[in-house]
């Protein structure tokens, strides 16, 4: 790759890098649901992409290819840290989040969303986040994630049948609000 | 007959997803049209998909977080460093003077911002004497949509009563759509009157729904003059919410 070419490529990787490190994030979070391991996870990827932009085939597919990596990268950490915490415990102590603006409903619900989210198997949370957050087909899912794309057709179906089951709850005390909200006039 | 669950909860799913072909699409969507069931299971997707989306909308990306041991990378870090800031110096070199224009900050928030032109997306620390309100109709019969704007007329007199600026979306779908549709909207002068009469009040229609009727009618929507189209009436809501407005389902 000549200098101009690797330049134009370096130009496209660091113009949009907040957005891109915010979506990344977003999906890393989603995985493993850890402020400071998304973190760290985003940064691995967006450091591997610097390190081999020679190696991008298509300038196009930049996204694409940063997810693979970070894909990679997830799956490394798992196999050296073999996660072995409780989900249930998890989940209990997500239900405590409280995003920056808590204290009303809709702080509620993100955390409710994000507890369900997190109580699903990891093979599901990550077919979900990429087509939930980034839109990817089920195709691209099944390249990146390296598995038949029957497997992540039926993993996207019971992810949001069970997230269904584990939002129920949170559906009928939303219906109680609305009717709080109607009674401000 | 499990299997056919199966198969057709994976095809709803591929749907809302946008995986199907076109043709697979139409014949799929005619089986939903005669299944109210299957209606409202779409909608139970559409909306798990939506609360998923806004739930890891902000995951604080971009917050500092407390110190604490990096668990990995911390060569790759070291590497990068080195590395942003040799190219840096480069790019630097290499292309002043080319870039004339100045870089475009990206905002929090700039998704938002961009759907609602009407003014600028509201934050939850707004003015004490400020009120703002989605209003949410579904319903196209006419009683009901009556009703609806005599509701919105209501709250928009009570509020100025009040010495408070009231800030009202009225947001249709579905059937609701009616109402803003330039052929079959029973009240076309009232909401010329209201836009006119209150310049904080806003008609939204709702993208999914016009590109619906199109599919599934070959209707093309034509609607009233400044009525305003978002991407999505269940995605409006969410965020709506998510900024603090009150909301109304009529």
């Amino acid at each position: 790759m000549n200098p101009l070419e690797y330049i134009c490529r370096l130009r496209q990787f660091t113009g949009d890098l907040r957005n891109k490190r915010k979506r990344l994030h977003r999906v890393a979070y989603s995985w493993c649901q850890d402020q400071a391991l998304a973190d760290d996870l985003v940064q691995e990827t967006l450091t591997k992409g610097l390190k081999n932009l020679g190696q991008l085939r298509k300038p196009g597919a930049m996204d694409r290819w940063l997810f693979d990596i970070m894909t990679n990268c997830w799956r490394d950490h798992l196999r050296r840290v073999r996660v072995t915490e409780d989900i249930d415990e998890l989940a209990d102590e997500l239900d405590d989040l409280c995003p920056p603006d808590g204290g009303h409903e809709q702080a509620e619900m993100v955390a409710k969303v994000r507890a369900a989210v997190g109580r699903l198997p990891r093979g599901q949370r990550e077919v979900l986040a990429l087509v939930d957050l980034e839109g990817f087909s089920y195709g691209e899912v099944a390249d990146m994630l390296d598995i038949p794309l029957g497997t992540v057709t039926s993993r996207i179906c019971r992810a949001r049948d069970a997230l269904k089951e584990m939002l129920t709850e949170y559906d009928s005390g939303k219906e109680t609000k609305i009717v709080r909200i109607r009674r401000i006039k | 007959m499990k299997d056919d669950q199966a198969s057709m909860n994976e095809k709803l799913n591929a749907l809302i997803d946008g995986e199907l072909s076109s043709t697979e699409t139409a014949e799929l969507l005619a089986v939903i049209k005669k299944d109210p069931a299957l209606k409202k299971r779409v909608a139970e997707l559409r909306r798990i998909r939506t609360l998923v989306k806004c739930a890891f909308d902000d995951t604080r990306a971009n917050k500092p977080r407390p110190t604490e041991k990096r668990k990995i990378n911390v060569p790759y870090r070291a590497l990068a460093a080195s590395l942003i800031l040799g190219v840096g110096l480069l790019l630097g070199w290499t292309l002043h003077g080319r870039i004339d224009a100045p870089p475009t900050p990206v905002a929090e928030g700039a998704v938002s911002q961009d759907l609602f032109t009407v003014r600028p997306a509201q934050k939850p620390g707004a003015p004490l004497n400020e009120v703002r309100i989605i209003l949410h109709i579904t319903s196209g019969d006419p009683k009901k949509l009556d009703v609806a704007l005599n509701k919105a007329e209501t709250l928009m007199n009570q509020y100025h009563a009040l010495n408070k600026r009231l800030i009202l979306e009225i947001l249709v779908n579905a059937e609701g759509l009616r109402l803003v549709r330039v052929d079959t909207s029973p009240y076309r002068e009232r909401i010329y009157t209201m836009q006119k009469r209150h310049a904080n009040i806003s008609f939204l229609a709702c993208n999914n729904t016009i590109k619906r009727l199109k599919w599934e009618k070959g209707v093309e929507a034509k609607l009233l003059p400044g009525v305003i189209v978002v991407p999505s009436a269940l995605d409006q809501i969410v965020t709506r919410l998510q900024e603090g407005w009150g909301y109304i389902k009529t």
